[in-house]
């Protein structure tokens, strides 16, 4: 008898004990490196050499995220609508022609230049920016965890913590030269607490708001960096700026010209001359 | 000259004070799109007091300063200033509804038009003896604002690379000079025979 009884009560504590250790507490991180994903096999830092990067009016550009390592994080149609918002801060700039946004499905996990390669030459795209990111989560109980073991609290008690820190970064490449032109960075941070029924649901929300925050900030900077980057085009020597065929680049002087100028001039001059 | 056509002298010297100054101050006043409709106003005057270059204010300069020789004197001063700034409005407001594909402009050519069509229609009234030289100049004109229309191309411009001629402010332009000429003259007529 005695056995069965010491049986019975290691049951009942594996059973209560499955509550805690259905769910993790430790946390997890969901990335995607844009070093991983450029730099694949490098050993050493890549060699600097001097390039001029030649870009081409109106710069047709892609947009897409870097690829992360396992399943498609954050999901593909988050991704595709997150994506969007950085194609409307494209959008306004008139040396920047057609905006390309990339599903993460034409992008090989550590493809490297050569797959960005392909994908530029299949969007017909000469500047692709890539949105790297990283996202850590980490999970707490507080106080009132121990109500769990009512089985009723579970539904109603909020005992668990999560904390959602979130970091995006576009990173903007000219394909040919593959040369970094300018960057901009975003970060969030989603805290909460939720029910342990109600976790994973709570968890996934907080999860996908982090990175719209995160977006919704880096967008302000990339459209800081857009506006200088027209500015340091214009001196670095660097960058050399070809006008396409029939692009007017919506910028417009009310040039009168030397010759135009100097013919209004005498004209003028005869005319006030004989007035005198 | 000095005397006859003070506001002239005037926005040609601030147009060549700003031409010095450098690219960051022609950002901040350069009538551009999107920072007029972000409230950005004064962009609406201060953009045809910059320039894209040394070269392009030297050349507009000097035809506003010619055509308000011979406009300036004939309206008097007041009246001058009250059309150039009127003018300036109307150019910008006319460029935003008007050429919607135009995102940055810069240049006082647009008012450089405006005065010479509003100089050139009174000159042609009080003096018949510069007729001829005035439809020849007329013709060169709008044969350069053609050109740059149809070819798409700067006509003796020595623009910056990636900046276009804006035709539309010179079209602008000329229809408004043509405007305040006819309003002008209705008004003498008017205070002649009141």
């Amino acid at each position: 008898m005695k056995p069965l009884k010491t049986l019975l009560f290691a049951l009942a504590l594996l059973a209560l004990g499955g509550c805690a250790s259905m769910f993790e507490h430790t946390g997890a991180r969901q990335a995607g490196s844009i070093v991983d994903y450029l730099y694949p096999n490098a050993k050493e830092a890549p060699k600097m050499e001097p390039t001029v990067t030649r870009l081409r009016l109106p710069v047709r550009v892609g947009i897409a995220f870097v690829p992360g390592g396992g399943r498609a994080v954050p999901q593909d149609a988050e991704q595709m609508r997150l994506l969007e918002k950085v194609k409307a801060s494209f959008s306004e700039y008139d040396y920047i022609g057609s905006i390309e946004v990339i599903p993460s499905a034409y992008l090989r996990p550590r493809g490297g230049f050569d797959n960005l390669d392909q994908v530029a030459r299949m969007f017909n795209v000469d500047v692709i920016a890539l949105v790297s990111y990283d996202q850590i989560r980490f999970n707490d109980t507080n106080r009132m965890a121990v109500l769990y073991w009512t089985v009723v609290g579970a539904y109603l008690i909020k005992g668990d913590q999560y904390d959602v820190q979130t970091m995006v970064d576009a990173a903007v490449f000219d394909v040919r030269s593959r040369k970094l032109l300018f960057r901009a960075p975003g970060m969030s941070q989603v805290k909460g607490s939720a029910t342990l029924a109600g976790y994973s649901r709570e968890v996934r929300g907080a999860q996908s708001d982090g990175y719209a925050q995160a977006v919704d900030r880096m967008i302000p900077a990339l459209q800081m960096q857009l506006a200088g980057f027209k500015e340091r085009a214009k001196s670095d020597p660097g960058i050399e700026v070809e006008r396409g065929e029939g692009y007017r680049g919506g910028r417009g002087a009310g040039g009168f010209g030397w010759t135009s100028a100097l013919l209004l001039a005498g004209a003028a001059f005869w005319i006030v001359r004989r007035r005198a | 000259m000095l005397r006859t056509a003070p506001v002239s002298f005037a926005l040609a010297g601030i147009c060549l004070l700003l031409a010095c100054a450098g690219e960051p101050a022609a950002s901040g006043l350069a009538w551009e799109r999107v920072a007029i409709l972000n409230g950005e106003l004064w962009r609406l005057w201060s953009g045809h007091l910059v320039h894209f270059s040394a070269s392009h204010a030297g050349a507009d300069v000097l035809a506003l300063l010619a055509s308000g020789a011979l406009a300036e004197p004939l309206i008097g001063t007041r009246r001058f200033a009250l059309v150039l700034g009127g003018g300036a409005l109307l150019l910008s407001l006319g460029l935003l509804m008007c050429a919607p594909e135009l995102h940055e402009y810069r240049g006082a050519s647009g008012l450089a038009v405006l005065t010479a069509v509003l100089g050139g229609v009174l000159a042609w009234n009080r003096y018949p003896g510069s007729r001829p030289v005035l439809v020849c100049a007329a013709l060169a004109l709008a044969s350069k604002t053609l050109w740059e229309a149809c070819a798409n191309m700067a006509a003796f411009t020595d623009l910056p690379a990636g900046v276009a001629v804006a035709w539309q402010a010179h079209l602008l332009g000329a229809v408004l000079g043509g405007c305040a000429a006819t309003a002008l003259r209705r008004s003498a007529y008017e205070e002649t025979h009141a």
